[in-house]
C-alpha cells in the first residue's frame, strides 16, 4: 500500500524533495497568512532566484532543474502553476468569493504536512525561504 | 541554418527525417522520389463551407495541403476521442476543428489589423523595410493560417487518447526536451510531432509542386516562411515583435480554442456559447518585454540569421529582454473571458471528464500500451514506433493494428468497439473530500506531483491487483495481468489548465 509522507521513517532530504514538497513546506510556514491566488508572479519569481543563486547548503535537488517558460516579463514554471492550481483543485486551498484574489490552506490539510519529517540541513534552507516568501508571497493591507 | 538546427538538435532531426522516410513510402504519389500530385491543375482558391463558421475561401497555397494525405488523414481522427459513446453526435473530427482553427486564425488576425492599425505598420516597418506593410500582413496572414491547418497533423488514433501513450516513447521524450531548449516552453508530445512535420521537406517540396500546378498566377509562396509557419505552431516567431502571431496559434486565448470550445459543444449538443464578436471586437495588441534570463531566446532567434538587438538589464528588468508584442483582451471583455472560461470548465466537466469517457479511454489507451509493447518486441525501434502512430487514424481499432491475439486485449478491443464499458467502483471528488479530515485533500494534492503522480498510481493499483488476487485466485499471478483481465485500474483526470489566462486578458 501507498503511505502518508508522515508514515515513511526516513526524513524528507534535499533529494528527495519534489516541487510539490516544497510548495507544501512553504504553505505550512506561512501559517495561516493570505497568500495570493491569481498573481503568481512572486511565486515564479522566488523560485527562479532561488535556482539561479549561488549554490546554498540544503537546496533541494529539484530547483537545479526546474523548467522555466520564457515567454513573457518573468521567468514562469508550468509545474508550478499547475500544482497550485491543481492544489485548489482537490480541496487543499480555498479561494473565497466573490475576489478570488487570495486563498488559505485548508487546517485539516495543514496538519497532514506539518507531520512530514525533514532533515534538518533541509529545514533550515526552508526556514530561510520561508522568511523571503512571507514578504513576497503574503497579501498585505487586507 | 538546417545543418546548425540539425547539429543542436538532434533528436528533433531525427523525428523531422524519419516522418520524411515515412511520408516518402506511405504516399510515394505525393512524397515520394518521382511525386505525381496535385495532379489537376489547382485553382487559385476555392470556398469551403463550414457548419460552425459558414462559408470560407481557401488558398491554392492551403488547397495544395488540404488536399495531401497529411491533412486528409484528420478526417478519420475523431476531435474528441470517445466521447462519440455519451454524446452520440460528436462524430466530428480533427479536420473539420483544423479548418475552423485556419479560420479563427484569420479572423482574430483580421481583428487585430483592423483594431490596432498604427501598430500593426510600425511593426511591418520595424521587421521588414523594403516591403509595403500590405504585402507583410499578407504574407502574416498566409504564415498563420499555414501554421494553423498542421497545428494538429501530429494527431494519431482518437486524438488525446494516444498522445498519453505515444508521449512516453523516449524519443519524442528527448524531442520534447530539444523543443522546450529550443523555444523556451514546454510543449506536449502532439505539438512536437507537429513541429516536426512542418519542417519535414515534403511539406515545401509538395507546395513548391503545387506553385507550378495553379492556373493563374501564383501569388504568396516566394514570401512564405516555413521556419516562421514551425514556430507559430508552437507558440513562437522568427522576430519578437511577432510573437502575438505564435500566441493566435498557440496560447490560453488562442484560435484553437475559440474553434473547439464551440465545435465540441455544438456537436455533443451541449448549450454553451461565448461571444465571439466582442472577443473580435475587443482583441488588442500590447507591449511586453520577453524576458531572456537564460539566453535561450537568443539561441533561437539567432538559429534564423542575425539575431534581433535584446535589450536591458535596466531599472525596470533585473535580466535582459526583447521588446514584443503579445495578443491582449481589453477590459470590456471580462464577460467573454468569463464564458471562454466557463465553456472550458463545462467541457471538461460534461465531455472529456465524463466517466464513461475516461473508461472508454482507458481502455484503448491501455490497448495502444500494448500494440507498442508488441512493435518493442518485434524489434521496432522508437522512429517506426512514431510514424506507426502516424499512419494510425480511428479505424485502426478495427483493422489488422490492433488484432493483438491475445485473449485479455481482444477482449478490450471487442469491448471498446461494442461499448461494453467498465463502470466506476469508488469515485474520489473534491465534493468528497470537503467533509473529510484532509486526508483525502492531501492524497489527491500528492497525485497533482508529476514526479510522484504515477508511483502514487502504481501503488494503488498494485495494491488493488493484491486484493483482487485474493478474491479471484484464477486471474493469475502478475499484477499487471490480473489488472488487465479484470478490466481495473486507478483514474486521476488532470484539471483544465488556465495557467497563463491573466497574461492575456486584462481584466484583473
Amino acid at each position: 500500500m501507498w503511505t502518508w509522507a508522515s508514515d515513511v521513517e526516513d526524513a524528507m532530504s534535499a533529494e528527495d524533495m519534489s516541487l510539490g514538497d516544497f510548495v507544501q513546506q512553504i504553505l505550512v510556514l506561512l501559517n495561516d497568512e493570505k497568500l495570493h491566488f491569481r498573481q503568481e508572479r512572486p511565486w515564479h519569481e522566488l523560485l527562479y532566484r532561488l535556482k539561479t543563486d549561488p549554490d546554498q547548503q540544503g537546496k533541494p535537488q529539484f530547483l537545479r532543474e526546474l523548467f522555466f517558460d520564457w515567454n513573457g516579463p518573468y521567468p514562469r514554471s508550468r509545474e508550478l502553476s499547475e500544482y497550485l492550481h491543481g492544489l485548489h483543485w482537490t480541496g487543499c486551498l480555498s479561494a473565497p468569493n466573490p475576489t478570488y484574489d487570495s486563498f488559505t490552506l485548508k487546517p485539516e490539510v495543514r496538519q497532514i504536512w506539518e507531520q512530514v519529517e525533514i532533515e534538518p540541513m533541509l529545514r533550515r534552507f526552508l526556514d530561510t525561504v520561508g522568511e523571503a516568501a512571507r514578504a513576497e508571497l503574503v497579501v498585505h493591507g487586507r | 541554418m538546417d545543418a546548425d538546427f540539425a547539429k543542436r538538435y538532434p533528436k528533433l532531426e531525427e523525428i523531422t527525417r524519419a516522418i520524411d522516410g515515412f511520408l516518402a513510402s506511405e504516399h510515394p504519389g505525393y512524397f515520394g522520389p518521382n511525386p505525381e500530385h496535385p495532379f489537376n491543375p489547382l485553382k487559385n482558391s476555392k470556398v469551403i463551407h463550414d457548419n460552425l463558421w459558414g462559408t470560407n475561401g481557401f488558398t491554392w497555397l492551403e488547397l495544395a495541403l488540404i488536399d495531401s494525405p497529411i491533412f486528409q488523414r484528420l478526417r478519420n481522427i475523431h476531435q474528441t476521442g470517445l466521447a462519440y459513446y455519451v454524446y452520440p453526435c460528436a462524430h466530428h473530427t480533427r479536420f473539420e476543428h483544423s479548418l475552423g482553427v485556419c479560420i479563427m486564425a484569420s479572423r482574430v488576425f483580421d481583428a487585430l489589423q483592423r483594431n490596432e492599425e498604427k501598430t500593426f505598420r510600425r511593426i511591418a516597418r520595424e521587421v521588414t523595410a523594403d516591403l509595403e506593410p500590405l504585402e507583410v500582413f499578407e504574407r502574416w496572414r498566409a504564415e498563420l493560417r499555414l501554421a494553423a491547418l498542421l497545428h494538429d497533423t501530429g494527431h494519431s488514433l482518437h486524438s488525446h487518447t494516444s498522445e498519453v501513450v505515444y508521449s512516453r516513447i523516449p524519443l519524442l521524450q528527448e524531442g520534447a526536451n530539444e523543443l522546450r531548449e529550443f523555444v523556451g516552453m514546454q510543449k506536449g508530445a502532439g505539438e512536437v510531432l507537429s513541429f516536426c512535420i512542418s519542417r519535414t521537406m515534403a511539406i515545401r517540396n509538395l507546395i513548391a509542386r503545387a506553385r507550378g500546378k495553379v492556373r493563374n498566377e501564383a501569388d504568396q509562396f516566394d514570401g512564405i516562411d516555413f521556419e516562421n509557419v514551425s514556430l507559430l505552431i508552437v507558440g513562437r516567431s522568427r522576430l519578437p515583435q511577432l510573437q502575438f502571431l505564435g500566441e493566435i496559434i498557440s496560447s490560453d486565448l488562442d484560435a484553437d480554442k475559440l474553434d473547439y470550445l464551440l465545435r465540441d459543444a455544438i456537436a455533443a449538443g451541449l448549450p454553451l456559447r461565448y461571444d465571439l464578436e466582442r472577443y473580435l471586437y475587443t482583441v488588442r495588441l500590447t507591449t511586453q518585454r520577453l524576458a531572456d534570463g537564460e539566453d535561450k531566446l537568443q539561441r533561437m532567434y539567432g538559429t534564423f540569421g542575425p539575431s534581433p538587438q535584446r535589450q536591458g538589464p535596466d531599472t525596470d528588468s533585473s535580466m535582459p529582454y526583447y521588446p514584443s508584442y503579445k495578443l491582449q483582451l481589453i477590459r470590456q471583455a471580462a464577460s467573454t473571458i468569463e464564458q471562454i472560461i466557463i465553456c472550458k470548465f463545462m467541457l471538461f466537466s460534461y465531455i472529456y471528464h465524463h466517466k464513461k469517457v475516461r473508461a472508454a479511454e482507458g481502455m484503448l489507451a491501455r490497448l495502444i500500451q500494448r500494440r507498442v509493447k508488441k512493435w518493442r518486441a518485434e524489434g521496432k525501434d522508437d522512429s517506426s514506433i512514431i510514424t506507426e502512430f502516424l499512419r494510425m487514424t480511428d479505424h485502426s481499432l478495427v483493422q489488422e493494428t490492433f488484432e493483438l491475439k491475445e485473449p485479455d486485449m481482444e477482449g478490450y478491443r471487442q469491448r471498446v468497439i461494442t461499448r461494453l464499458l467498465p463502470r466506476v467502483v469508488v469515485s474520489f471528488t473534491p465534493r468528497t473530500a470537503c467533509p473529510d479530515d484532509g486526508k483525502l485533500s492531501a492524497f489527491m494534492s500528492e497525485l497533482q506531483k508529476p514526479e510522484k503522480s504515477s508511483e502514487l498510481k502504481g501503488k494503488f493499483e498494485g495494491a488493488l491487483a493484491e486484493r483482487l488476487m485474493e478474491l479471484k485466485p484464477d486471474l493469475g499471478g502478475d499484477k499487471e495481468a490480473v489488472l488487465a483481465r479484470a478490466g481495473v485500474w486507478f483514474d486521476a483526470p488532470k484539471p483544465p489548465k488556465f495557467d497563463k489566462l491573466a497574461a492575456i486578458s486584462h481584466v484583473e
